[in-house]
């Protein structure tokens, strides 16, 4: 019997950003899910019941600060991980990323990647 | 009708009686509606109001009033004139009227003088007192009886002391005085004549040579110490010489040889009188002196220590004024520079305009300002100064040269430069940090995949792997350029190969 892989969902309005996260967790041995902005991960989150969220903040129609909010109200214990370009977001919104279960800068390394996926997982 | 006559007030009055009105003279009708009000109210007696002397002639000659108060200052006819054509007299019994002078021009002693002469009743400051300027109508009135040291009253201005132990020759000069409608006060020793003389109203002292020679201790330069502006004069015997010559010394002003009559003591005091108002004048002349040489001292010192340069020239551009501010400005010290051409010291080599180019401006437009115009300092150095001209007139209105305050601009253009660098700055960094954002994604995609190969391929040979290290590597040296461009603080540039062409020194900016 196969084992079930655990879910990550990768919220990312850059398709290549997204694609490149999903295709190195499957690569990796998880399973990788995508959605393109903080609403449609929202319902992701409700229908595929992922195990893990590693999202954008800068995105269109709900951005990331506003899904974590969403997520811990849905789940507190799912982590959920920043990715980000704009690192400097972090210090100016320090109080809204502190909920986050972790930060990534971008360009960020697979190893990185990999550690957060195997710390929660 | 014109305006003055207009304001010339005649009022009925209820009583019938032709005499039984005051009438007031000024040409300030603010003022002599306050003394209509005051007087009629203390006085219980109409009072008119009329504001140039002509109406007061007019009205003294078809209805002449008990009392007349006009300034002295009057339009038309004024104060003193109409004290004389009342005296002529230019109607029956005008002579009797008394007339009480006004003034707040006139406060010297030869305006008093001419009162006097003019045979005004009383010659008072408009500023008074209510009390007094009521107690004076009352006097003029002859509701009151005057008070022989009363200062504003003209019979008894002038007044003159006779201190003698000699009984007969005070009796003939109280005669003569008399006569002459002249105040006297006699007394028999100085004793008697401190508490008169501390009043400030004797103007003459007659005193008797006798009573110096006596054991009271009564010196002329204790006298003269304590009363500077009085007149003294002695009664001497005469074949005393010596004495003479030591009294004159001592402050004495005359000397009178007995035995005198009165018309001398008389003559003597009017000659003391002319004494007392060159020095009271001689006084006030000094004081004025003192205030404005006061006030000229205080103008030159926030001249000269005002941090601003401050200079001024003639119409040649010779330099008259130049402060302290200039000299620390400019370098020359005003010994150097005043008295020549402005022109070939604070411009620089190539400036243009000079002196004659802004008397010329002046002369259009009275004043103008440079919010920024070259200077050079006295060792060359040429720097910005903001700077306000202004035209110099004489009493007559005429042109006689200009003034220049200056302010060393250099600073505020140095903080300008300042705030420019920060902008610069501020922008560059701002730019960064939105570049730095933007390239990160594709960035994080392409070291990513390299990555991703690199894991993905079990084939892959050696130089592919030194390839995708490569690229790796690249990136990350991206990534250090963008972090150092964003927290940089203090650029520094340096020059392009190409000539004139400039970009950051990344190694040495911090």
């Amino acid at each position: 019997m196969e084992t079930l892989k655990k879910k990550v969902l990768v919220v990312d309005d850059d398709e290549v950003i997204r694609d490149l996260l999903i295709n190195f967790l499957k690569f990796s041995g998880y399973e990788g899910i995508g959605a393109e902005n903080g609403q449609k991960a929202l319902e992701m989150v409700l229908a595929d019941a992922p195990e893990m969220i590693i999202t954008d903040i800068h995105m269109p129609l709900m951005n990331g600060f506003q899904l974590l909010r969403a997520v811990k109200r849905i789940n507190a214990d799912l982590p959920v991980v920043f990715i980000t370009g704009f690192a400097h977001f972090r210090r100016f919104f320090a109080d809204k990323t502190a909920r986050a279960d972790g930060f990534l800068e971008k360009p960020f390394s697979l190893e990185a990647i990999d550690s957060l996926v195997k710390k929660f997982l | 009708m014109n305006t003055a006559d207009q304001h010339n007030e005649f009022e009925a009055t209820a009583s019938g009686d032709r005499s039984d009105y005051i009438l007031v003279a000024d040409g300030n009708l603010d003022l002599s509606s306050q003394m209509k009000d005051l007087l009629q109210t203390a006085l219980g007696i109409p009072v008119q109001c009329v504001c140039d002397g002509l109406a007061v002639i007019e009205k003294i000659r078809i209805h002449p009033p008990r009392l007349v108060l006009a300034n002295v200052d009057l339009p038309r006819v004024d104060g003193f004139q109409l004290c004389r054509l009342i005296n002529l007299p230019i109607a029956e019994g005008t002579d009797s009227i008394r007339v009480i002078l006004t003034t707040a021009e006139y406060l010297d002693v030869v305006a008093e003088q001419v009162a006097h002469d003019v045979q005004a009743f009383a010659y008072l400051h408009t500023s008074a007192e209510p009390d007094t300027l009521i107690r004076i109508s009352k006097v003029a009135l002859g509701i009151l009886q005057p008070d022989p040291l009363e200062p504003h009253l003209m019979n008894c201005r002038g007044n003159s002391l006779l201190v003698s132990t000699n009984d007969e020759l005070l009796q003939i000069a109280v005669k003569a005085f008399e006569e002459s409608e002249t105040a006297l006060h006699s007394k028999h020793s100085m004793d008697e004549s401190w508490p008169l003389l501390d009043t400030g109203l004797v103007q003459c002292l007659i005193l008797d040579s006798r009573l110096l020679h006596g054991n009271d201790g009564i010196s002329i330069a204790g006298i003269r110490n304590d009363y500077r502006k009085l007149s003294i004069a002695i009664i001497a015997d005469p074949g005393d010489a010596a004495h003479y010559i030591r009294w004159m010394e001592a402050g004495a002003d005359n000397i009178i040889l007995q035995p005198c009559s009165g018309m001398a003591v008389l003559k003597a005091c009017r000659e003391g009188l002319l004494q007392f108002n060159l020095r009271s004048v001689h006084e006030q002349i000094q004081e004025k002196i003192d205030k404005l040489r006061s006030v000229s001292d205080y103008l030159d010192m926030v001249i000269d220590y005002s941090q601003e340069s401050i200079f001024s020239c003639d119409m040649n551009g010779t330099v008259k004024i130049w402060n302290k501010g200039a000299e620390k400005t400019y370098g020359y010290t005003a010994e150097e520079i005043i008295g020549r051409n402005v022109d070939k010291f604070l411009n620089p080599p190539d400036f243009k305009r000079n002196a004659g180019d802004v008397i010329r401006i002046l002369s259009q437009r009275g004043s103008f300002a440079e919010s920024e115009v070259m200077r050079r300092r006295k060792g060359g150095e040429e720097f910005p100064v903001a700077a306000t001209y202004s035209s110099l007139l004489n009493s007559l209105g005429e042109f006689i040269g200009f003034s220049v305050v200056e302010r060393d601009v250099t600073p505020v253009k140095a903080l300008e430069a300042e705030k420019i660098k920060s902008a610069r700055l501020r922008a560059i960094t701002q730019t960064a940090v939105t570049a730095n954002d933007h390239i990160n994604t594709p960035l994080g995609v392409i070291l990513g995949y390299s990555q991703f190969l690199k894991m993905k391929l079990a084939d892959i040979t050696e130089s592919d792997t030194m390839a995708l290290d490569t690229i790796q590597e690249q990136v990350h040296k991206i990534k250090g350029i963008m972090n150092k461009l964003k927290l940089m603080s203090d650029p520094i540039v340096k020059n392009y190969s190409i000539e004139g062409v400039t970009m950051f020194d990344l190694s040495k900016s911090k």
